[in-house]
């Protein structure tokens, strides 16, 4: 009993030695022929669509280049906030949850006062 | 490149859609065997077939005619090839029963040193059996190089791939295939 790499290897070796099947349907240049006839403005449009997109996709390095360098040479040291204002550049942290409360406290309250009215 | 075949492409190019008839007949040959080598059916094969020439005459605009015409096509024709394996990944493990009566018979005399196991599409049909295992990708590479014979840097040409991945990916793609033929030869035995 062979191992199985010999095996492989042998089945392998078989099946190059078939001869490549090649056989080709009749006409079918012809229909192959009549898809290109029948739309050519399709092959047309994905031809330039392609082109379209290979231009894109050589576009991106250079102007994610020009981008870079324009946002470093226009706003220098802008991320970090002019100085002397603090404020500046500091996200404003939302207020709400505070003014949620007082809201609750002044419910609180009236709901206490209306109470002791009566 | 033949002078004919650059006048034939600059025609189609200049319009004449007409021209790209004798391009397709001489070969459609070479493009029917490298689409028979991964579908199966007939159907498929024939769609691969149409969807290469296809391509190729929407995107002849981009062939710079620096390396022969036929080198550029069957390089589309790989990449449709693998776009189809993509599409129709078949990932199934055979088992010793799915075996047909020549499949077995082979089998039985490639294991045996006096045997003559001659039934080439036998071991085609065990080959094809042992490629459901393997990644697209795997099965491309396996192909050009064991069933085409194709060299590493040939492959690494039509593939994209650099020399070392194709090297690696044939490697793992053998010892799947191997693993693969071991389960099915332990089985049958057992």
């Amino acid at each position: 009993m062979k191992n199985s790499n010999d095996i492989l290897d042998q089945m392998l070796a078989e099946t190059r030695q078939l001869p490549a099947d090649d056989r080709v349907p009749f006409a079918f240049e012809k229909r192959i022929m009549a898809h290109i006839h029948d739309a050519p403005e399709a092959t047309t449009a994905a031809a330039l669509l392609d082109q379209w997109s290979r231009m894109l996709w050589r576009a991106v390095l250079p102007c994610a280049a020009v981008m870079v360098l324009a946002a470093v040479l226009l706003n220098p040291g802008e991320t970090n906030g002019p100085a002397g204002n603090p404020s500046v550049g500091t996200p404003s942290v939302a207020t709400t949850e505070p003014a949620a409360e007082d809201d609750l406290d002044s419910i609180v309250h009236h709901a206490f006062e209306a109470k002791s009215d009566k | 490149m033949d002078a004919t075949e650059q006048e034939l492409i600059a025609e189609v190019l200049d319009g004449q859609p007409d021209s790209f008839e004798p391009l397709v007949v001489k070969y459609q040959p070479r493009v029917f065997a490298i689409a028979r080598r991964y579908a199966r059916r007939e159907d498929e094969v024939e769609d691969i077939v149409q969807t290469v020439f296809i391509k190729a005459f929407s995107k002849l605009s981009s062939f710079r005619g620096d390396a022969p015409f036929e080198h550029w096509l069957m390089r589309m024709a790989t990449f449709t090839c693998y776009d189809f394996l993509r599409k129709h990944q078949r990932n199934r493990e055979w088992n010793a029963t799915d075996l047909s009566d020549e499949e077995n018979d082979w089998l039985e005399n490639v294991g045996d040193e006096s045997g003559d196991p001659t039934d080439r599409n036998a071991a085609k049909a065990l080959v094809e059996k042992l490629m459901d295992c393997l990644k697209p990708d795997e099965q491309i590479i396996i192909t050009l190089l064991e069933l085409e014979g194709k060299s590493v840097k040939e492959i690494a040409k039509l593939t994209d791939f650099s020399e070392s991945n194709v090297k690696v990916k044939a490697h793992r793609a053998r010892e799947k295939m191997r693993k693969s033929l071991g389960n099915l030869t332990t089985e049958k035995y057992l």
